[in-house]
């Protein structure tokens, strides 16, 4: 326990040296003031624009980047040590494989996690301060939830890196299964469903495809910040399907944990079958 | 008592089709300092991965100070190990300092050795710069002072005097000299380049 905390404040710590926190701090910031401030631009006017349309905005630009930066952040963690020769020294030291990925995955996990939080947090007391908010309480719950299911959904994919790090002996095959897992569960999903969809003119059972939706943490991620509001769903596209379906946000919540935690063990059943 | 450190009996690795290692037996004792030379792929580093029980021999019998190394006292083994592995590359965005005290605290040691350790490999005056900025032999030298760590009594040396230049070598001998002679307790196989081991080897038993 005490070599894992020391693996992951080690990562964490290589996170800030990198600047990789301040990277993607402030490019979470950016964007959720940049959404709130020009949303409205396409109708005409500048200043900042309603929670409701700023939150979906937002998740919909975030669904694709999250999930990017979270693989290109993890996505060498094993096999770049591997390559370095450090894991191979970390090895011969007093601590077990499952400590090594833990710690690893932990220090990784809290890079997101602060860059998330801190990011979308100032993002939304600016938005509060300099906007004229009706409702701070539903912002707050909007921004909230947001944050949540964000940092869910980068260490799903996390997860994800891990597992493609730990299954290739080269960091640039890694890097190319990171960018197909990615276009897979951002692109490729929705549209396969959306083939099935139409192609069968609709005869797919809505309870199954609903369920279909749930085998993508990013279709969760949608469809927890465009079901908060009501009058969003006209925006959802797709997820709006999963969105009448009117999972409990404690069933979508515990579906992205989930992902979070499915990959994860997987990566380290792997790990410790891996030769060295 | 008098224990040997290592102890490999008919110890043979198969990787699939491939024999790497095939009945090799030795014996090393306390203060012993064994060179190990062979030309590419002949198994050494694969002998030192047996002793340090990253990968289990496919037959025969190993043990490192009288237990399976792979097995349920590995950690215990473990602290009391110290190796350098070849072409081994630290984590350049952190300073020599920082790599070192990090391998110090997983060795469960407190930060307080990491500084005469560096200033013992002659890195002292670089120890607050990133890695990134090291020389190889520069680099060679915090690979070995990783490996001094605690005061191991077994340090397993993977071509430690790559990127070493002369002065490097000799004090490198030095340091191992000095650590090793007065405890008597050192050891270690390494595998090397002919010349610097037979050197070494030479100085020994001299």
């Amino acid at each position: 326990m005490r070599n894992l905390m020391i693996v992951a404040g080690k990562e964490f710590r290589d996170g800030l040296r990198n600047r990789w926190v301040l990277a993607i701090t402030l490019v979470f910031g950016l964007l959720a003031i940049g959404l709130a401030y020009f949303g409205a631009a396409a109708s005409g006017q500048v200043g900042f624009t309603r929670v409701s349309t700023t939150i979906v905005s937002l998740s919909s630009l975030a669904v694709f980047l999250i999930p990017l930066i979270a693989l290109m952040l993890a996505y060498d963690s094993i096999v770049g040590e591997d390559e370095q020769g450090t894991l191979l020294l970390l090895l011969t030291y007093p601590m077990s494989r499952v400590e090594i990925l833990s710690g690893k995955f932990l220090g990784h996990a809290a890079i997101l996690g602060v860059s998330t939080l801190v990011g979308f947090g100032v993002a939304g007391a600016i938005i509060a301060a300099l906007g004229s908010v009706e409702q701070l309480g539903e912002l707050v719950a909007a921004l909230a939830l947001f944050i949540l299911s964000a940092m869910l959904l980068g260490w799903a994919f996390i997860g994800f890196a891990y597992l493609i790090s730990v299954s290739v002996s080269e960091k640039s095959k890694a890097a190319g299964i990171a960018l197909v897992v990615w276009f897979f569960f951002v692109i490729v999903y929705d549209l396969a469903l959306l083939g099935v969809l139409v192609g069968t003119g609709g005869q797919v059972s809505e309870g199954f495809f609903h369920y279909l939706l749930l085998l993508n943490p990013t279709d969760i991620f949608r469809i927890v910040n465009l079901t908060f509001f009501e009058a969003a769903r006209t925006q959802a596209g797709l997820a709006s399907i999963g969105a009448n379906a009117a999972f409990h946000p404690a069933l979508l919540i515990g579906s992205l944990l989930a992902w979070v935690a499915v990959p994860l063990v997987l990566a380290l059943w792997i790990f410790r079958r891996r030769e060295i | 008592m008098n224990q040997p450190v290592i102890e490999m009996n008919s110890v043979g690795k198969r990787f699939g089709k491939l024999t790497a290692l095939d009945e090799v037996s030795l014996t090393l004792g306390e203060g012993e300092v064994l060179g190990m030379m062979g030309h590419n792929g002949a198994g050494k580093s694969t002998s030192m991965k047996l002793i340090l029980g990253l990968i289990r021999p496919t037959s025969g019998e190993l043990k490192v100070f009288g237990h399976d190394p792979g097995g349920t006292a590995a950690n215990d083994l473990r602290l009391r190990l110290g190796y350098l592995p070849e072409n081994v590359q630290f984590y350049e965005q952190l300073s020599g300092f920082e790599v070192l005290d990090y391998f110090a605290r997983l060795k469960r040691i407190g930060s307080g050795v990491v500084k005469p350790l560096l200033e013992r490999v002659g890195l002292g005056h670089a120890m607050h710069r990133r890695v990134k900025t090291y020389s190889k032999g520069m680099r060679q030298r915090l690979g070995l002072a990783q490996a001094l760590i605690g005061e191991p009594r077994l340090m397993l040396l993977d071509e430690p005097t790559v990127g070493l230049d002369r002065a490097g070598t000799r004090q490198d001998g030095g340091t191992a000299r000095a650590d090793g002679r007065p405890r008597d307790r050192r050891s270690g196989p390494g595998a090397a380049d002919p010349g610097v081991a037979l050197r070494s080897l030479r100085r020994d038993n001299s």
